[in-house]
């Protein structure tokens, strides 16, 4: 490449932030819960440089069939970093007697310390999406049936 | 411009990514985080939730926002209470949206509620660039039993023009 060309180059660089993008989706198989934690997707990013976010976002259908009662369920959503907990977000799901209900939970959250303060780059990060009935009565089934977990890299804009 | 140049001009702005900037305001991540919870105004009333400043480099630019919240209403008995959430830019409302939550049991419950605002947009600026806006994100109820402990997250992504 000659020198014009590079000055030509230099010009039009990449003022794009987005740097990587992973996924996880699932449509397929009902998750029951009952009272222990379910943990639902799981990602892993490679992050290269410690001033990059990761923007989360995840989307779960969830369904209550009840029988003859009446009340809600609290489920509660998380997104986790490693084994810690750097999200979560309650949803009730009203029920009827005999009722068949369909809920969407939604979460956003951006990761703005990805490597938790080390400063080794690059360096892989697990992010899980999980979710831990906290109340369930009696004679209702409630269960996971769909979700997507997407995470997006992204650098410090470019001014 | 020698043809080969131009060719490999094309390559470059056909790769440019087109989001140029991410700013995100999430004074809460985590359910229960705020304490005492925030409480949502009654009508006509507004409760500020959470604003977001974003650098607006061009009139072609678009802001792509997405907003998160956690709710929780209180119930004394059967009952339904509507929940109003909007996004301005500045003082100029550009996106609203309508949450019900309700309760069908005739004791006492607690109720908690996702709600999940998108909304691009297209008319960031008006005048010259670069500019800074602020975009808001409130809340209003038609009944004094409406809060919020979190999370709380609105993000802007800022977003060029297609190629």
């Amino acid at each position: 490449m000659t020198e014009k060309e590079n000055g030509i180059s230099t010009i039009i660089r990449d003022r794009g932030i987005l740097t990587e993008f992973k996924f996880s989706e699932s449509f397929v198989s009902p998750r029951f819960l009952t009272t222990t934690p379910v943990v639902l997707s799981t990602i892993t990013l490679r992050i290269d440089d410690t001033a990059n976010q990761v923007w989360l976002n995840a989307i779960v259908n969830w369904a209550i069939s009840a029988g003859a009662v009446t009340g809600t369920a609290d489920l509660l959503f998380e997104i986790l970093r490693g084994n810690a907990v750097i999200y979560s977000i309650a949803q009730s799901g009203v029920f009827l007697p005999g009722s068949s209900t369909l809920f969407n939970a939604q979460l956003q959250h951006v990761d703005d310390n990805p490597l938790g303060g080390v400063n080794i780059t690059p360096a892989f990060v697990q992010y899980q999406l999980r979710v831990t009935p906290l109340v369930v009565p009696e004679l209702i089934t409630v269960s996971t049936l769909s979700q997507v977990f997407t995470a997006a890299e992204l650098k410090p804009a470019i001014c | 411009m020698p043809e080969n140049i131009q060719g490999q001009l094309n390559f470059f702005q056909r790769a440019k990514g087109l989001l140029t900037d991410f700013q995100v305001s999430e004074p809460a991540s985590t359910f229960g985080s705020i304490n005492p919870p925030i409480e949502i105004a009654v009508a006509p009333g507004f409760t500020t939730l959470t604003s977001v400043n974003v650098t607006i480099n061009s009139q072609t630019n678009r802001v792509w926002l997405n907003g998160t919240l956690g709710l929780t209403a209180a119930f004394d008995a059967v009952g339904v209470v509507t929940v109003t959430l909007q996004l301005l830019r500045g003082t100029t409302i550009i996106y609203q949206t309508t949450k019900t939550i309700s309760s069908p049991t005739v004791v006492p419950a607690t109720v908690s509620e996702i709600v999940h605002l998108e909304h691009i947009d297209l008319t960031a600026v008006s005048g010259e660039v670069p500019v800074t806006t602020t975009y808001t994100l409130r809340a209003q109820a038609d009944a004094a039993i409406v809060t919020s402990s979190g999370p709380i997250t609105l993000s802007a992504a800022q977003l060029e023009r297609n190629p």
